[in-house]
């Protein structure tokens, strides 16, 4: 039991946290809404309504997609892109999906290495770029919850303010819907740029995520 | 680590990647649910 907790710890350590703040958000969520409600003149509503509303299901899946957008894109950008200097990037020259030889696929498959990398064709091709296709599949299905509930929550509030709800062609296309989208996507750009060149001059001693301590800066994809 | 605590540690590992797809997969259509109720 001991071993499997330490195997996982950080799988277990951030699906807690995750499930710490998503409750935090739906309560600080709530009592925003309700904020809203009184300023409206309009009557509270409880707490099991209000995580049944689009604006709870639009404000979660707007953060969702921007992250799952972030990851698929770094994973994908990774490997055509380097970056000299950071722990995060392929050695220089290395761009592009690498040799079978590098990759370990097909004949060069070794003994304990997936089924499907010894697979060719079609199944070969899918489960090499299942990663990015599955985070990528995710930030379309989160994009698409955002614009079907952030389209229900902002129409709740053109009805209550008398003026004309818009339909789903109408609402991706509207300020708001790519002011929620595009906020949050700059964040996640300049994070991702941020760990890319602070990581060639700064350290984390112990973090895969930065180069040993003593590494020289021009090291390029030396992990620590 | 024995072979046997190894496929134990294997099979837990699985569990939370399947366990994650489920959520957020079963998460994200909650909110697409939401959504057309309420339009």
């Amino acid at each position: 039991m001991r071993t499997v907790l330490r195997d996982n710890g950080l799988a277990l350590f951030f699906g807690a946290v995750f499930l710490l703040a998503l409750a935090g958000q739906a309560v600080a969520g709530f009592h925003a809404f309700n904020d809203d409600q009184a300023a409206d003149g309009a009557a509270p509503v409880p707490f099991a309504v209000y995580l049944t509303s689009s604006d709870f299901g639009a404000d979660v899946a707007e953060n969702w997609q921007s992250e799952y957008l972030q990851f698929a894109l770094y994973i994908l950008a990774t490997v055509y892109l380097v970056q000299r200097g950071s722990p995060e990037s392929k050695q220089i020259g290395d761009e592009g999906p690498e040799s079978d030889v590098d990759q370990r696929v097909g004949v060069h498959a070794h003994l304990d290495s997936p089924a499907s990398a010894r697979a060719r064709g079609r199944r070969l091709w899918w489960y090499s770029n299942s990663l990015g296709l599955t985070m990528g599949l995710i930030f379309l299905g989160s994009w698409t919850a955002q614009a079907v509930a952030g389209r229900a929550a902002y129409n709740g509030e053109q009805l209550r303010s008398y003026q004309d709800p818009l339909g789903f062609g109408e609402y991706v296309v509207s300020p708001d819907f790519w002011n929620r989208t595009l906020q949050n996507w700059q964040s996640e750009f300049l994070a991702i740029l941020s760990m890319a060149l602070l990581s060639i001059y700064l350290r984390q001693r112990g973090s895969p995520e930065s180069k040993p301590v003593g590494g020289a800066h021009s090291a390029t994809g030396l992990e620590g | 680590m024995r072979p046997r605590d190894e496929g134990s540690g294997m099979r837990a590992q699985l569990a939370l990647f399947v366990a994650l797809l489920v959520f957020v997969g079963a998460g994200l259509a909650y909110v697409v649910v939401l959504g057309l109720l309420h339009r």
